[in-house]
């Protein structure tokens, strides 16, 4: 038998059994599909976040915020000295009146306790770009140096709370993944159940099928077959549903994690790339193929046994 | 029945696909070498026992209950692996024969049991194709295969009844239709009439007589005295799982020895 007759063999006879027994297939799908989905869902979160921490992470800055009374002459020179540093993309120094405008802007409804001359002026500041990919000593060595300098009263450094976030990111990643991988060990168990229930049920048959010359490859083939189905489609209907969670948030209106607000961005801004969704599917399959695997080296082992002597 | 029968055709397109290597001088050959059979839990199933059945013949294996004729069939078609001496199929050691080659010895026999085990979820047609199906044949062929072997055994008009609408004897008829669909080299029955009537019994008899004068070996377990004496032919005499005696004898004759060797028919 060549391959391509074996294949049409076996996916006559999975898809035979797939409809046979519908209702303990619909279980093995539906339980690798809420385990692919909550994994899945803990991805799509902290991939967005991920996303996001990245975007500011090349937007961050140190802000070294200076005694309104120094000297411009003092100014520079620090600056210079700062812009001498290694690591040290660019050095920008803005005056307490820039800060001011900066302020008005970013938040207009503001405008009028800003522009209140009774108002505490705004500290001039030096705003510190950094190269990508400086270490972090360099950064601390910059920022213990300006704190040291009697023209700085306070150092602002963006990623410090950016660390913390990324900390916070892979919390939730690991948290997800290994409740994910909980899930999908208990969906390998139902898929183990289900295929030994069917392998159980057709015992004789498989008794009948060996009699008559069939290879194990013949036998388990089919069954193979049916797992890696019912994972692949526990994965393909994990990824709708995580598709139709998206959309629903996205389209919610003014709900907190719509489109376009900020919250709905930081979790839901973009869906999963095609190969993390390319993994899940991939990954219920496995599942599937793994509990076939297990229940087969069980249900079937050895030579058929005869009736008596 | 049995002229019927004689005018159906044999099944070249079936011979063509033997493998050269069993047209050998042992092709049909069976030949116990002093086997014996133990079962784990210390039981002996046979004992010593050293036979050879020629190609083309038909034998009768016989004996009370216990007396070990399933374990002498089982180790023929490599259900079981003896525990001394030597079982020849078709010249192959079956005891030798690694696991992923029985398959292959099983295409070259074919088995029918008391209960005829067909898979009920398939059609009759469908479990007489199986073989056929599994071995890659063209669907055309398969069919062909198919429709001759139910032809053989008058029932090409049940091909699309399910096992559990089929009577005992058609049940039967479509195990042996399934049994010789690929025209084996030898033929295995264990009790194959124990739950039917003396008229079917005749027929599945005349049955494996047919296919025996195609050229397939036929052993038949039986302890069904009046089966023996009906058919005729080579009888061999299993009690305690030894070999108590082996004798021919023509039909409607009574089988000699069976008094004699205290085996009871």
């Amino acid at each position: 038998m060549s391959a391509r007759q074996a294949l049409g063999y076996f996916l006559r006879e999975a898809l035979l059994s797939l409809r046979r027994g519908w209702k303990v297939s619909l279980l093995a799908v539906l339980t690798i599909a809420v385990s692919l989905f909550v994994g899945g869902l803990f991805l799509l979160v902290t991939h967005n976040l991920g996303e996001a921490t990245r975007s500011w992470r090349s937007e961050a800055r140190v802000i070294a915020y200076l005694d309104p009374s120094a000297e411009v002459a003092q100014i520079e020179e620090l600056s210079r000295s700062v812009a001498r540093r290694e690591g040290v993309d660019a050095v920008t120094f803005v005056s307490a009146e820039e800060a001011r405008v900066r302020l008005r802007e970013a938040f207009p409804a503001l405008g009028d306790i800003v522009d209140d001359p009774g108002a505490a002026p705004l500290p001039p500041s030096l705003e510190i770009s950094t190269a990508d990919g400086t270490g972090e000593g360099a950064l601390r060595e910059l920022t213990e140096s300006l704190a040291g300098s009697a023209l700085v009263e306070l150092v602002d450094d963006d990623r410090a709370w950016l660390g913390r976030l990324d900390t916070v990111v892979a919390l939730a990643r690991g948290a997800g993944l290994l409740l994910g991988s909980l899930l999908l060990a208990a969906a390998v168990f139902t898929i183990y159940s289900v295929i030994r229930l069917s392998a159980y049920l057709y015992r004789e048959e498989v008794g009948v099928m060996r009699l008559v010359g069939a290879t194990e490859a013949m036998i388990r083939g089919p069954f193979y077959l049916e797992g890696l189905m019912q994972g692949l489609l526990g994965g393909a209907t994990a990824i709708a549903a995580l598709g139709a969670i998206w959309l629903l948030a996205r389209s919610a209106g003014t709900g907190p994690l719509s489109a376009g607000t900020m919250t709905g961005e930081l979790f839901f801004g973009r869906f999963l790339p095609i190969p993390i969704l390319v993994l899940l599917v991939a990954l219920g399959g496995l599942a599937g193929l793994v509990g076939a695997g297990l229940s087969l080296q069980r249900e079937m082992a050895g030579r058929p046994a005869p009736d008596g002597a | 029945m049995s002229d019927r029968l004689r005018a159906e055709p044999v099944l070249p397109e079936a011979v063509s696909r033997v493998p050269p290597e069993t047209y050998s001088p042992a092709h049909g050959r069976i030949r116990f070498v002093q086997v014996s059979k133990r079962f784990p839990d210390n039981t002996r199933a046979l004992t010593g026992v050293t036979i050879e059945i020629d190609r083309g013949e038909f034998a009768f294996v016989t004996g009370p209950s216990g007396a070990g004729k399933t374990t002498l069939l089982s180790l023929i078609y490599g259900a079981m692996v003896p525990s001394s001496g030597t079982v020849l199929v078709n010249g192959r050691n079956v005891g030798a024969l690694p696991q992923r080659k029985i398959p292959y010895l099983r295409r070259t026999i074919g088995v029918v049991f008391q209960d005829s085990r067909l898979i009920r979820r398939k059609t009759a047609f469908e479990n007489v194709a199986y073989l056929p199906r599994i071995l890659g044949l063209p669907v055309r062929e398969q069919r062909q295969l198919a429709q001759d072997a139910l032809g053989r055994v008058g029932l090409t008009h049940r091909m699309n009844a399910f096992p559990e609408q089929l009577s005992g004897g058609e049940q039967q008829r479509v195990a042996i239709a399934r049994a010789v669909v690929n025209r084996p080299s030898v033929l295995l029955a264990d009790e194959p009439t124990g739950n039917l009537d003396p008229d079917l019994s005749r027929e599945i008899f005349d049955l494996f007589a047919e296919v025996n004068r195609g050229g397939t070996t036929v052993l038949v377990a039986t302890h069904d005295h009046s089966v023996l004496r009906s058919v005729g032919g080579r009888v061999l005499y299993l009690r305690d799982g030894r070999l108590t005696g082996d004798s021919r004898f023509a039909a409607d004759m009574d089988p000699p020895d069976t008094v004699d060797r205290g085996v009871s028919l």
